[in-house]
Parts: C-alpha cells; sequence; structure tokens
C-alpha cells in the first residue's frame, strides 16, 4: 500500500509536469489564433473568445468560455480575463510566472488598435514559448525523476519501517 | 415613436456609460423621452440635449438648466469606462470608426468621440485621451418619408432624388425610412432591391454585420464602404432597383453616381446644403445636378421641423437653377415649388 501510494505520488507530479507543457502548447496556439482573428478580421475580444472556445483543444483550458461569460457579465474584459484565469486554476498546472504572463496579455487585449494588437500576441505569443521551452526541459529532467523518486520512496519506507 | 419607447431607447443607450448611464437611467421618463443626445466631457457637468435646449442633471435626478452644486460630474475614469464599454474593450475593432471620430452601438446609437488627434503627416490614424463623448439616441421614425416616397416614386417608376437641408433636419431619417419603405414596397406594394451604401453606418447602423434599423426585407448595407467604391461595387455585384447613400459631395461619389445613372440605376442621397445656392456652390455636386443624375431636388426645413418637405424641385429647375436674393438679402426658392 505504501509502495502504491508513493509510487502514485511520483507519478502524479510527473503528470503534472507534462499537463504543464500541454496545457502551455494550448495557449500559444490560442494566442496565435487571437492574432490571426485580429490581423484578419479585426473580431472584438468577445467573438474571440468564442470562436477560441469553440474549438476543443483549447476549450480544455476553460479559460476562453469562462471569459466570455465573465464579459457578458461585467463589460470588462481585463476584469473578465482576470476572474477567468482564477476560477479555471483548479483546471490548470500552470506555475506563478505562467499565470503572470496570461494575466497581463489579457489585460492589454483589445486596448489598443490593431497594430498594438498584433505585437502583444506576438510578445506574450513568444514569452509562452519560452515558458514551453522550460516546461519541457522540466518535464524531460524531473519527470522522470519524480516518477523514480517515487518508486525509491516506496521501496525505501518499506525497507526501513517493516 | 412614443415617450415610453424613447425612454427605452434612452436608458439602451445610456447602458454603454458605466456609471453615469446607471445615474441617467433613473431619470423621469418624460426626460428620457424627449433626449436626443448624452453629453460627457472629462471635467464636466453631463449635459443632456433636448430638441429645444440642453439641461444638466442633478446627482438626485432633478433637471438644471444652468450649472449650479450638485451636478452629475464626468470623470477622467467615466470617460475611460464609457469608451472601454462603447468599443465593446475591442479599440482594434473599432479603428476605423474611432478615426473617423464615432462608434456605432448596438440598437443603433452613436458614440461621438473627441480626444487629442494622433496624426501620421496630415492624415488622422487615431485619437487619444477621449476628452468628450456625445451619445446620439438612435430614433426611428415610421413613416418619416411618407411625402418624400411620394415624390421619388412616381407611377412605379423611382427617380434619382437628392435631399437637401441644413444639419439636424432629419436628412438621415427620412432616407433610412425611404429605405424601409421601398424595400418592403410600402407604397405601391412592390419591393424594389435596395442597396445601401452606408459609409459613416447612419443609415442602417449595422453592429456585427446585422444592421440595428429596420430596413425591411430586400435591403443590402454596404457597411463602411467608401461612397464612392460602394455605390460601383452595388451596381456591379447587387443589381439593385436603387442605391442609397448619405451626404454626397466628393469627386469620386459624383462619378459613381454618373456611373450608376448609365447602369439605369436610380440614386437616392442626401447632401448638406440649406438652399440651392449653397448646393450649387459646390463643384461637384453642381456638376453632379448639371448632369441630370438627379430629376428631383427635396429641399427640407431646419432643425425646428426635422423630416419636413420646404420645396421640391424638378430635372430642369435643378439643373438652370440661378439664384436670386430678396432685398433682405434671404435666398428666394422660387424656382421651388412649395410643398
Amino acid at each position: 500500500m505504501v509502495f502504491i501510494v508513493c509510487t502514485a505520488a511520483g507519478l502524479y507530479k510527473s503528470a503534472v509536469l507534462s499537463k504543464r507543457v500541454r496545457q502551455l502548447e494550448a495557449f500559444v496556439g490560442a494566442i496565435n489564433l487571437i492574432s490571426t482573428e485580429i490581423r484578419y478580421f479585426a473580431s472584438p475580444v468577445e467573438d474571440i473568445m468564442q470562436k477560441v472556445n469553440a474549438l476543443e483543444e483549447y476549450a480544455q483550458l476553460q479559460v476562453f468560455g469562462i471569459c466570455k461569460k465573465n464579459f457578458l457579465k461585467l463589460r470588462d474584459f481585463p476584469k473578465a480575463w482576470m476572474l477567468s484565469l482564477i476560477e479555471a486554476k483548479p483546471q490548470l498546472a500552470l506555475n506563478a510566472g505562467d499565470f503572470e504572463t496570461l494575466l497581463w496579455f489579457g489585460k492589454l487585449l483589445g486596448t489598443t488598435d490593431l497594430e498594438g494588437q498584433t505585437a502583444n500576441c506576438e510578445r506574450y505569443g513568444k514569452l509562452l514559448e519560452q515558458r514551453l521551452t522550460h516546461a519541457k526541459e522540466d518535464m524531460l529532467k524531473r519527470g522522470k525523476m519524480y516518477s523514480s523518486l517515487g518508486v525509491l520512496a516506496g521501496v525505501f519506507i518499506i525497507v526501513i519501517f517493516f | 415613436m412614443d415617450e415610453q419607447m424613447m425612454a427605452e431607447r434612452f436608458n439602451d443607450a445610456a447602458k454603454n456609460l458605466g456609471r453615469i448611464g446607471e445615474l441617467l437611467a433613473s431619470l423621469p421618463r418624460q426626460l428620457r423621452g424627449k433626449a436626443h443626445e448624452i453629453r460627457l466631457r472629462s471635467g464636466r457637468p453631463v449635459v443632456i440635449s433636448l430638441p429645444d435646449c440642453d439641461v444638466f442633471v442633478t446627482v438626485g435626478g432633478a433637471i438644471a438648466y444652468s450649472i449650479r452644486g450638485g451636478l452629475i460630474e464626468t470623470s477622467r475614469t467615466d470617460i475611460e469606462d464609457a469608451f472601454r464599454i462603447i468599443c465593446s474593450s475591442s479599440v482594434h475593432s473599432h479603428q476605423h470608426e474611432i478615426k473617423n471620430g464615432y462608434i456605432t452601438l448596438i440598437g443603433g446609437h452613436r458614440a461621438g468621440i473627441c480626444g487629442t488627434a494622433v496624426t501620421q503627416g496630415s492624415e488622422i490614424t487615431n485619437i487619444r485621451d477621449i476628452s468628450s463623448i456625445n451619445l446620439r439616441i438612435a430614433r426611428q421614425i415610421t413613416g418619416a418619408a411618407d411625402k418624400i416616397s411620394a415624390v421619388a416614386l412616381v407611377d412605379g417608376k423611382l427617380h434619382g432624388t437628392l435631399v437637401f437641408g441644413p444639419p439636424g433636419c432629419g436628412k438621415t431619417t427620412v432616407l433610412r425610412d425611404l429605405a424601409r419603405q421601398l424595400s418592403c414596397g410600402t407604397r405601391d406594394g412592390r419591393c424594389r432591391r435596395v442597396a445601401i451604401v452606408d459609409e459613416r453606418g447612419e443609415i442602417a447602423a449595422t453592429y456585427h454585420g446585422k444592421p440595428q434599423n429596420d430596413l425591411g426585407p430586400s435591403c443590402d448595407v454596404l457597411d463602411g464602404y467608401p461612397k464612392g467604391e460602394g455605390i460601383l461595387q452595388a451596381v456591379r455585384s447587387l443589381s439593385p432597383d436603387v442605391i442609397i447613400c448619405d451626404e454626397i459631395g466628393g469627386e469620386n461619389d459624383a462619378r459613381a453616381v454618373i456611373a450608376s445613372l448609365n447602369a439605369g440605376v436610380a440614386v437616392i442621397a442626401t447632401a448638406h446644403a440649406s438652399s440651392l445656392d449653397e448646393l450649387f456652390a459646390r463643384p461637384h455636386l453642381s456638376e453632379l445636378l448639371h448632369s441630370g443624375a438627379f430629376k428631383k431636388g427635396i429641399l427640407l426645413y431646419g432643425r425646428e421641423n426635422p423630416g419636413k418637405i420646404e420645396a421640391i424641385f424638378e430635372e430642369g429647375e435643378l439643373s438652370v437653377y440661378k439664384s436670386s436674393r430678396n432685398d433682405n438679402g434671404i435666398y428666394s426658392l422660387h424656382s421651388g415649388r412649395a410643398v
């Protein structure tokens, strides 16, 4: 039992790292889509949130769907975005830095002209890509380590205490 | 349009003004029903424009005719909040409108925006530091074009018509109702294909691709198209019975109207001019009138009688018009047929 719990804990930690990578990849993709929507269609943020949320790969992040609902209620996008990130937090495997980056992206979304918005998407898209690269490195380095540590910790506890 | 409906439209428009809008929504129905515009100026009291005067509003919801204590004042934050709501937090989607100084809102209301111009060369590229917002409440007056449609549509034939008059005389309101009547076939039971070239979004008030005003079942709206290009595009691709556009006067507009005429499509348009003299003083309009593009000219009364016809001019009168003045220096409209 102890062995199973320790192994599961190790695997869970490793899975969180993989999940973070997948979610960051999805956010990078979503920002690219947002950039396209802005550049080619000058779509308003409400429509953008709906379009992004309509795609399954981004809908699982939940942020976009919640943000649209919040925006309809509040009519204040930065606030709606911030609240949606907070609401979706339990489902997200992102760290504080990732959140901060996404928060700033949303704060600036829709506040300037097309040129400014394209630059905003590009900037935050790049920042998230950098975070994604680090997350991938983390996953490779620490993912295996957590799995192994879980198994080893289980074995260690059994050997010492039983 | 009854008072109750106008009061509801007032509230609908005021929703876009954030905190100020909430305060204004509780004003007496009679006042809301009469209001044409709500004006916000940074650091100044809120002004409501009525047909005959402008009034201020106190925090308690009373009307004041002059500046005094206790008036609702607009802060910079109020203006910023209102601007954000008006843009639906999407400045990039309204860039073109902002550049032109107004934004069309859901419900057909229009927010005029004033601030510091950002220029590139001689062209305004943006407006920053918004200092005033003038919210014009949409009103659609069914029947406003009854008399004008009788002039433009004779024996089932549509004539090219130019509606002109001073600012605020109801040209756009009349044009909007005329579009609806022609599209619905109100006058003779025949629905006509109407193409509206709505460069400034004032006729159809399109929001997210949907006209906010009732334009009947057979209207195509070319929203945001420059008039000249829009007219040509409508002729090429929509095969309309009539093209309707607001405020013509430029060289491209004139060329496009003539091209439309050559394609057999009547154009009904408006122009700013309070007399034939003013109309003919504008070179491109003068050229257009001489070309015979417009068979009828309709002069509307001033602001005090919106939509009311002062005189009708026939083709010959429009193309050979010569002005004359009486002793008081007032232009006589002797060539016009009094209505």
